[in-house]
């Protein structure tokens, strides 16, 4: 076991930017991959070596690579969301869940749904910017070795942070809800009939409801992620 | 050297057995420990081995852990609960198929020498 000199990681280097990986995890991985490797090997095999470590490693296979890692990582992080939000209906977190939704329920008593409406999105919105910045920054940070090393920020492609993008997008999605509570106390205060009124306002309780969940088990995911993955 | 076909079968066992016995692991430590536990005889490819790895953490059975050597970050697997269960249902899933093919090519073997 030996250490690289500073131009044999530079060779390391040149050949795997060639393959031009956009995900850092897996970047990180290859990286990790070719200095193991090389670090049991002697100077004068050290080329020969490289070379072996390039046909293994081609292009096209970092590519399929990286694809199914970001499937993995989105098909992982909703499984997790899953299990947190099913965890809500849970002895004893259903007692929160259940005040959640009386608190809720409350609000729209005394608010008009349109208050009602702007007063739940609001927060979410606010809320999902913070966690997608905050997100971001840390990936960031983690890999900012990496990107000095590979010189990945004047690079042309974007660079994917796949688990944090997962993360955000799990809970980006979920977070359209809003736009039906914006249209929705438009559609009541459109609304003609007398009984549909409170129909349209349990809906938007009930969006309000899983935005709150929603919002709940991304920081939990985060929480449990952060501890674990690159994010 | 065995066949690639038949070691891709296996592949997630070896993986879960390994990690089961040594804690932590990523994944070029996996593949000289095959290596090395079976003299050269299996020798697990990259283009094998990550998809298995990314695969079983998808899953839930694998856990990950990131630790900054040198100037690099290098990724450590781990076995979740659910991994540590699963590990034993695909041993005995593997041991039933060796049986099974043992008596395929030794007709003459009785089962109840538990081969």
């Amino acid at each position: 076991m030996r250490k690289l000199s500073e131009q044999e990681l530079k060779l390391v280097q040149t050949a795997i930017i060639a393959k031009e990986i956009s995900v850092m995890e897996i970047l990180a991985e290859v990286y990790d991959h070719y200095i193991s490797h090389l670090e049991g090997f002697s100077e004068s095999e050290f080329k020969n070596e490289l070379a072996v470590l390039d046909s293994k490693w081609t292009y096209l296979y970092c590519r399929v690579l990286q694809d199914d890692f970001i499937k993995n990582s989105d098909k992982a992080i909703l499984k997790l969301h899953w299990q947190l939000i099913k965890g809500y209906f849970t002895w004893p977190k259903i007692l929160s869940t259940v005040i959640l939704f009386g608190f809720l329920y409350g609000l729209s008593q005394i608010l008009t749904p349109a208050v009602f409406a702007f007063s739940t999105i609001l927060p979410a919105i606010i809320l999902s910017h913070i966690f997608n910045f905050s997100l971001v920054y840390s990936s960031r940070k983690k890999f900012k070795a990496l990107r000095r090393i590979f010189n990945l920020d004047s690079k042309k492609f974007k660079l994917n942070y796949a688990e944090s993008n997962s993360l955000i997008a799990a809970f980006g999605t979920l977070l359209a809800l809003p736009s039906i509570l914006i249209n929705g106390p438009k559609m009541l205060e459109n609304s003609t009939p007398e009984g549909s009124v409170n129909w349209i306002l349990m809906i938007l309780i009930l969006i309000a409801f899983l935005i709150s969940l929603v919002s709940f088990s991304a920081y939990e995911a985060w929480k449990i992620k952060s501890k674990t993955a690159l994010l | 050297m065995s066949s690639n076909a038949l070691i891709k079968g296996s592949l997630q066992t070896i993986i879960l057995k390994l990690l089961e016995e040594n804690e932590k692991m990523y994944g070029y430590e996996i593949t000289q420990k095959v290596k090395e536990l079976t003299a050269g005889e299996i020798k697990i490819t990259e283009g094998a081995l990550y998809p298995a790895l990314h695969k079983l953490e998808a899953e839930g059975l694998l856990t990950t852990e990131i630790q900054q050597v040198d100037n690099r970050v290098r990724k450590y697997y781990s076995l979740t609960k659910d991994g540590q269960k699963e590990v034993s249902f695909k041993l005995a899933e593997l041991q039933s198929f060796v049986e099974s093919m043992q008596r395929i090519i030794n007709p003459g073997l009785k089962p109840e020498l538990g081969i």
